[in-house]
């Protein structure tokens, strides 16, 4: 019986070195990952790193309607887009969080759509981040908080946390840092646009996501930043979401700029598909945004430690 | 609640300790307090489904024993209590899971024939379990009619064997002897046991959430666009699905299996490594062998096996595996799942004369390259008729037959970056471990059971280390949970 428990402890005691082990080795690799491009050092890059007076946040909608280069030659600021395919408000508002711990943009721009704010996406921002749990106070504040205390219980295990990175750290070590560093942009090419419009049913916001909308509007007041809550130009019409935003903008005294059905950039070749412009579309809606966000930087403060490019 | 959860693992540990301690003094105690667990356990899942497991146990129960009393004095009337009780058990059965299918099938008959039915389906839930636990009781009132058993006199016994925690939601299904005899002593606590029953769970969560995990969101996506994929594409899909739907049900068998070791109980093994099968009918002396032991005891030989010539064997081979199919559902694809297999038995048994006369000719029996052939070949029929199964209709498996030839393409890698890189690694590992166990078994043991302490040790942590590093670990559900 005693050799037996000493074996169960033996054991045990290996997983836990492993685990201490992993950790040490996953922050150093995560923390030092190289700027490729790929989804998870822009994550990374973003969260961590990252500093320019211009931030964009919001989904695959800002990811690939947002052109830095053109924004930047326009404002004559450094501009950085921090979008991310499939994650929600959210997770705007723990880039932000982490920002600020960096450097006060003058301009944050948020780009919304329906998935990002009905509750669809939540579950993306807390597995796409949880391997940066413990490192970034921000993501560690929001896990924290969301209440799943399991979540947290397993999060104390690096093996846990890093689960499933193993693979995306390699491919990323693998393909090295990009000749200039990224911008966040990404452009999409061509068009696969499929004629006619994609409408929803009623629309039901999530509570967390509409807290945390409160949440950045709150933190950009009290850092002096100008926020501008902005619907990018799609064929997916969700009257609800538009008019729910509308009154939560007012509410917050928060700009907001709905430019979902945007006449100038309403034809199908603007588009790659029903929710998302494609690179042409991109760089005329960058330049339609530029005068706007001009506008908002002149009424902010002196801008704070921002690197400009 | 899934095995593989923290929920599972905080009930467990409490049953455990409470089985081991305050419970430990009579086999009376144990059983009631695992009855107890149980209820609890499919209760967690569905409360309102507890009254029909509740009925059912007591319904057999009585029949058991109305059987037994009447088996020497008045056989036939033991044998009509038996026919009720197996009626009893498909009526349920056919109820919450082939009731609507039944009515959606007879509409579209009349309508064929140009009567305009219109008959409205019913909301019925279908308790969790229920093609496991009816064949349970069935197989007990047939064995008590068989004369094989007695009945049990213990009702918290018998209630326990139908309700049992660990193998009520999928399975191994266990036969009433053998079971119910553990249950009559009490179980003391071994670290052998323990240890067994540890490796034994682990093993399963490799297999499932490091294999079986990772291959899903893969299939998922190509057999839901299915007619959007090439020939590669689809084949690879195929290919794959046998393997998920093998790691995902054997690892929760082994969880099973493992769970019930750490209590003291010796559940029935459901796969003795299916893949190193050399025809169809070996496959299904590997595969699920708790349910296809059952089928062959109550469906084939009840229907005459091979007893009654051969073109009558080749039609009870075919009936036995249509059952097989519909056992697991009430959808066409599931019957395409079983008639295939069930023609490639009959098949292999129609052939087996002139094969074997082949073999001796040319020496071939022995060969290495013609056994991992036949193997290979037994492994392409089995994932064809996975597919069938996976498929979400007869449309579907017509257009990934069809799409199967002609249209090769670069294979579709997007969907699990996972899985072509850590997940082939795991299945290296498994099938290393599964070519040990079939071609090494009298030599020493590897890894984990290995005769050096140190190893062993070493092992099972790089094992728990594998897993959480790898494994899919939010817990996805089981795929025979919906039978």
């Amino acid at each position: 019986m005693k050799k037996w428990i000493l074996s169960i402890a033996a054991v045990a005691a290996i997983v836990i070195a492993a685990d201490m082990a992993v950790g040490a080795a996953g922050n150093a690799l995560m923390w030092h990952m190289p700027d490729a491009g790929t989804f998870e050092s822009d994550l990374n890059q973003a969260l961590n790193h990252k500093r320019a007076d211009v931030l964009i946040l919001g989904s695959s909608k800002a990811k690939h309607h947002y052109v830095p280069q053109v924004l930047a030659d326009s404002l004559g600021m450094s501009v950085y887009n921090a979008g991310a395919d499939g994650h929600d408000v959210a997770y705007a508002s723990m880039v932000l969080q982490s920002w600020l711990t960096r450097c006060r943009p003058s301009v944050v721009v948020l780009d919304i759509c329906n998935s990002m704010v009905n509750g669809d996406w939540v579950a993306n921002s807390i597995g796409d981040v949880k391997c940066h749990y413990g490192a970034n106070r921000a993501v560690t504040g929001y896990i924290d908080s969301s209440g799943d205390w399991r979540l947290r219980l397993k999060l104390h295990s690096s093996l846990y946390r890093l689960n499933g990175s193993e693979v995306w750290l390699a491919k990323t070590y693998l393909k090295g840092p990009l000749p200039e560093p990224s911008d966040g942009y990404s452009p999409l090419q061509g068009s696969d646009m499929k004629p006619g419009v994609t409408t929803y049913g009623p629309f039901s916001p999530s509570p967390i996501e509409a807290g945390q909308l409160q949440a950045i509007a709150t933190l950009c007041r009290r850092h002096g930043i100008a926020l501008r809550i902005v619907l990018s130009p799609n064929h997916e019409i969700d009257n609800g979401m538009r008019r729910w935003l509308a009154a939560e903008a007012r509410r917050s005294g928060v700009a907001l700029s709905d430019f979902t059905e945007l006449p100038g950039l309403w034809a199908d070749h603007y588009y790659k598909d029903r929710g998302h412009m494609n690179h042409t579309g991109a760089v005329k809606f960058s330049s339609i945004m530029a005068p706007l966000l001009r506008t908002d930087a002149a009424g902010t403060a002196p801008i704070g430690k921002c690197v400009t490019k | 609640m899934l095995i593989n959860s923290i929920d599972f693992a905080t009930f467990f540990a409490i049953v455990l300790v409470v089985y081991y301690t305050v419970a430990r003094s009579t086999a009376a105690r144990q059983n009631v307090w695992l009855l107890a667990a149980s209820y609890a356990f499919y209760g967690y899942a569905d409360w309102r489904m507890l009254p029909l497991l509740a009925a059912a146990t007591v319904v057999f129960f009585a029949l058991g024993r109305a059987i037994a009393s009447r088996r020497a004095s008045s056989p036939a009337a033991a044998s009509r209590l038996t026919a009720a009780g197996i009626v009893a058990g498909v009526g349920v059965l056919w109820y919450f899971k082939y009731l609507n299918f039944s009515i959606q099938e007879f509409t579209a008959l009349m309508r064929a024939i140009g009567v305009n039915a219109n008959v409205a389906t019913m909301k019925v839930v279908m308790p969790i379990g229920i093609s496991f636990f009816t064949f349970k009781l069935m197989s007990y009132v047939i064995e008590v009619r068989k004369g094989n058993m007695d009945a049990c006199g213990s009702l918290t016994d018998f209630a326990t064997y139908v309700a049992f925690f660990p193998t009520i939601m999928s399975g191994p299904i266990d036969r009433p002897a053998p079971f119910l005899a553990q249950l009559r002593r009490p179980r003391r606590f071994s670290t052998a046991d323990i240890s067994a029953g540890g490796l034994t769970i682990l093993w399963g969560f490799f297999m499932k959430m490091c294999i079986a995990d990772r291959i899903s969101p893969y299939t998922d996506a190509v057999f839901n666009n299915c007619g959007n994929h090439n020939s590669t594409t689809l084949i690879a899909a195929s290919l794959l699905y046998l393997m998920q739907m093998y790691t995902d049900f054997a690892g929760y068998s082994c969880m099973a299996i493992g769970v019930g070791r750490l209590l003291g109980i010796s559940v029935t093994e459901n796969f003795a490594r299916p893949f190193f099968a050399q025809n169809v009918a070996d496959f299904w002396r590997r595969w699920h062998m708790s349910l296809s032991s059952w089928l062959r005891d109550y469906i084939y030989i009840a229907l005459g096996g091979n007893r009654r010539g051969k073109w009558r064997t080749y039609a009870n081979l075919l009936v036995t595996f249509v059952v097989c199919g519909i056992w697991h559902g009430a959808n066409w694809t599931y019957i395409m799942f079983g008639t295939w297999h069930g023609l490639w038995v009959a098949i292999d048994k129609a052939a087996s004369g002139p094969r074997k006369r082949l073999e001796a000719r040319f020496g071939l029996a022995p060969k290495r390259a013609y056994r991992m052939a036949r193997q290979l070949l037994t492994y392409l029929l089995c994932a064809y008729g996975a597919m069938m199964f996976r498929a979400n209709s007869l449309a579907d498996i017509g257009t990934i037959t069809r799409g199967m030839w002609g249209n090769f393409g670069p294979l579709f890698t997007t969907a699990s970056t996972q899985l072509f890189t850590v997940g082939a690694l795991s299945v290296c590992i498994m099938l290393y471990k599964e070519w040990r166990d079939e071609h090494l078994a009298a030599a020493p043991g590897h890894f984990m059971h290995s005769r050096r302490r140190w190893v062993r040790l070493a092992s099972a942590a790089a094992m728990i280390v594998y897993i959480a590093l790898t494994g899919e670990v939010d817990g996805v559900s089981f795929i025979y949970f919906q039978f």
